[in-house]
């Protein structure tokens, strides 16, 4: 018994420990289940840190791009950064411009934007990143984004164009105008081949043209041999512009000789040169036919064209090593930068033409600066007072000038045709579509586009002082006539008339207007009224006035004005005018992650 | 003794309501497991397509969307993700995202290379809805067809949940996803 007693009271005694190890094991299973806990939030945190920092990287690289379109519209520096500010998106894509000066990215031929951007991370070595926020950039937690600028059309380093010159008038002009005869003088101009200006090589002058006469003599008195010569660009970009020149009898020469030395097509600037190997300034080109009659050549010296559109990749860096890429492209203006061939171009035919330009001695239709000799002094060159698309029209117009006379429409009248007209004047179908074009932007732009109630009823006044059409001081800005209106306050940027347009008092205006109204354009009471940009009369638009009232060609042009006082249309490159409105220059063509 | 016996009657209870909700919070456990599961694939799918369906139009004149081949059972999108050309014959610019009933999946086709791969599986349904940025009512409700216009794109998935012991079986998850077109003429606008 006493065994007994003994082994129960060791039972007991032993039983002292159970708490411990009940706690123990209780302590253990908490901690695994704790340990799961956390191990289960760890993980889910670390996927949304995931997915928060992938978000972080991609809205860092849409700055990037909002950046970059910023500078291109509104960084003043890069405008008037040499060589001159109606080739942005050169500048901006060539990394010697692009970039500050001694960037190593220069080196690598990476153009990304530094003399205008500020690249501040790391802090030694080369900067690499913009960085997003206020405080100390740390690549772990911070936000930055870098851009690389190409041109994807590669229009550094080469250009293509051939030409075609035709006679106008002066003789008799034979061999598809290429040939004129005056008093046994035959005098023809042969056209340049498809030629390639390769500018990453070493190039010459290219010859543009050469002159061939045929037959010896003089020309008769007085006369004057007017010529044209279309430079037709066909890559990187297509474009053409019109030299004009003129064969006159000086003394025993027959001297050939060019109003205007310079012109520029989108964004190349071509000067005329006697030789190959000529640099700008050229001395006036005029030469003697008399001397070399044979294969006269004309030269040129040519700049590179201005990208009409530029990809942009922009890289967005998030906390933890996370990255984006988005790759964008960027378009210069709805019109590609091609201008008018004119100040004011007049589209259709001659039934139901009118053309009154004004009684008063003071009016006057400019296409660029000219001397006294009507030798082009503009920079850019000069383009024709007004073009006309009708041979009789044209007519009419030379011999229906202003009270001041033909000078006061200068450089005169010229016909344009399919040759050296922008692709968008065209025909109805291709001017409605960029009509259709700016009158989404208008319909977008708050305060931008009107409806007549009618189409045409009379009186519909446009803007006002207090709510002018665009601005007048930046020639920015887009107004959209649904039928027709009449305007009196100043404005600037682009005008679209799809009725009559009427302007009352010194109506001013800086930038483009178009006008697609059977009724054309009436001014009245011009007084001091200055246009300074293009206008374009191209009537397809029938009354009623709707969007849907439309021709398949071009109807009559009509331009009259009752009064005159000092009132002018002088000629402005429409690329620089289309450069400061939102919406129609330089805008999103496409965006994707990559 | 009666005091062991009292307290193991009292610890076998615990233990077995113990056990029974740890087995019913596991077969819990099991079935949103399933269910993430389920919504990690039907993310990853999403962001997939999403991530394409974004890109359509770029490089082109259009939002990208081929209406003809598009409706709420498929959409054909294309880009010219490769903008150094001017055609969408690359791979990955010509897309059809479509639902398969047999594989009860949403598949790809790259009409470039003619292959066809899985996005996701376990799929009873797909749907896909259209948004007109240039309708000027409150948009609420998708189109059944896209056109010229479409903005956005609704993305609506229903994913099938494995049956599991002791849940209700036949699951359904519903996934929707907005995406909206980088290159319609909207949004290119808004830039």
């Amino acid at each position: 018994m006493s065994s007994g007693k003994k082994i129960k009271r060791s039972f007991i005694k032993n039983e002292s420990g159970v708490a411990l190890i009940t706690v123990i094991m209780i302590s253990v299973l908490l901690m695994i289940a704790c340990i799961a806990i956390l191990s289960a939030v760890g993980s889910h945190s670390r996927n949304v840190t995931d997915v928060l920092t992938e978000s972080k990287a991609y809205y860092a690289a849409e700055s990037g791009l909002q950046a970059t379109i910023d500078i291109l519209r509104n960084n003043q520096a890069i405008k008037t950064a040499p060589p001159t500010s109606s080739v942005i998106y050169m500048k901006a894509s060539t990394p010697a411009d692009s970039n500050y000066t001694n960037d190593p990215y220069n080196a690598l031929g990476i153009a990304r934007l530094s003399k205008y951007l500020t690249y501040n991370y790391p802090a030694t070595g080369t900067p690499d990143r913009v960085t997003i926020g206020t405080g100390t950039y740390n690549p772990n937690t911070g936000v930055a984004y870098s851009v690389e600028i190409t041109d994807p059309d590669r229009t550094n380093e080469y250009l293509t164009f051939y030409t075609s010159g035709v006679f106008l008038s002066g003789g008799t002009i034979s061999n598809g105008g290429k040939t004129i005869t005056n008093n046994g003088v035959s005098i023809t101009i042969n056209d340049a081949p498809s030629t390639t200006v390769n500018f990453l090589s070493g190039y010459t002058n290219p010859v543009i043209g050469t002159f061939n006469m045929t037959s010896g003599g003089s020309l008769m008195s007085g006369a004057i041999l007017e010529f044209r010569i279309d430079y037709k660009l066909t890559a990187p970009r297509t474009d053409t512009r019109s030299i004009y020149g003129n064969i006159k009898q000086v003394g025993s020469q027959i001297t050939v000789s060019f109003p205007s030395q310079n012109l520029e097509s989108v964004g190349s600037q071509i000067e005329l040169c006697l030789t190959a190997n000529a640099t700008p300034p050229c001395p006036n080109v005029s030469f003697d036919l008399t001397a070399n009659p044979t294969n006269r050549q004309l030269f040129a010296y040519m700049t590179r064209v201005e990208p009409r559109r530029l990809r942009v990749v922009s890289t967005g860096y998030g906390p933890n090593g996370s990255k984006k890429k988005l790759e964008a492209f960027i378009q210069r203006d709805l019109l590609d930068g091609i201008a008018s061939g004119a100040t004011t171009t007049m589209i259709g035919d001659s039934n139901g033409m009118r053309f009154e330009p004004g009684t008063s001695n003071n009016i006057s239709y400019s296409g660029g600066q000219v001397d006294a000799n009507g030798n082009c002094i503009s920079p850019n060159g000069c383009v024709p007072s007004f073009g006309l698309t009708n041979p009789t029209n044209l007519q009419y117009v030379l011999t229906h000038p202003p009270g001041g006379g033909s000078a006061n429409m200068s450089p005169p009248p010229a016909l344009l045709d399919s040759s050296n007209t922008p692709g968008w004047q065209q025909s109805p179908g291709a001017l409605d579509a960029l009509v259709n074009q700016l009158r989404t932007v208008a319909r977008n732009s708050p305060g931008s586009y009107f409806v007549n109630p009618t189409g045409d009823q009379p009186n519909f006044n446009v803007g006002s002082n207090q709510n002018p059409p665009g601005s007048y001081a930046l020639g920015t800005g887009i107004t959209f006539c649904e039928g027709s209106c009449k305007i009196s306050a100043n404005g600037g940027g682009i005008l679209v008339v799809t009725g009559k347009l009427e302007n009352v008092g010194n109506f001013h205006f800086r930038g483009m207007i178009i006008v697609t109204g059977e009724e054309g354009w009436e001014r009245n009471g011009t007084g001091g009224g200055q246009v300074i940009g293009n206008v374009v009369i191209a009537p397809y638009n029938r009354i009623p006035y709707n969007p849907q009232n439309l021709t398949s060609t071009f109807l009559a042009p009509q331009y009259y004005v009752n009064g005159g006082g000092v009132s002018t249309i002088t000629y402005a490159d429409v690329g620089t005018t289309l450069d400061g409105t939102l919406g129609v220059s330089n805008f999103m063509l496409g965006i994707a992650e990559k | 003794m009666v005091e062991l016996v009292a307290s193991m009657a009292i610890t076998l209870i615990i233990l077995a309501v113990a056990i029974m909700t740890f087995s019913s919070a596991l077969t819990t456990r099991e079935r949103e497991n399933s269910r993430v599961d389920a919504l990690t694939s039907a993310q990853a799918a999403i962001n997939i397509m999403s991530r394409e369906i974004a890109n359509s139009g770029f490089g082109i004149q259009t939002n990208g969307i081929i209406v003809a081949d598009s409706s709420t059972q498929r959409l054909h999108i294309r880009a010219n993700i490769s903008n150094n050309d001017l055609t969408t014959d690359d791979v990955g610019e010509d897309l059809t995202f479509f639902y398969d009933p047999v594989s009860k999946s949403v598949l790809r086709y790259d009409a470039n290379t003619g292959v066809t791969s899985g996005v996701i599986n376990r799929i009873s349904h797909v749907e896909f809805g259209y948004f007109d940025y240039t309708d000027t009512t409150t948009n609420t409700v998708p189109l059944a067809s896209p056109s010229a216009t479409t903005g956005r794109v609704r993305i609506k998935l229903w994913v099938e949940l494995p049956d599991i012991q002791g849940q209700p079986t036949g699951q359904i998850v519903p996934f929707t996803s907005d995406v909206t077109l980088r290159n319609s003429v909207y949004m290119l606008g808004q830039y």
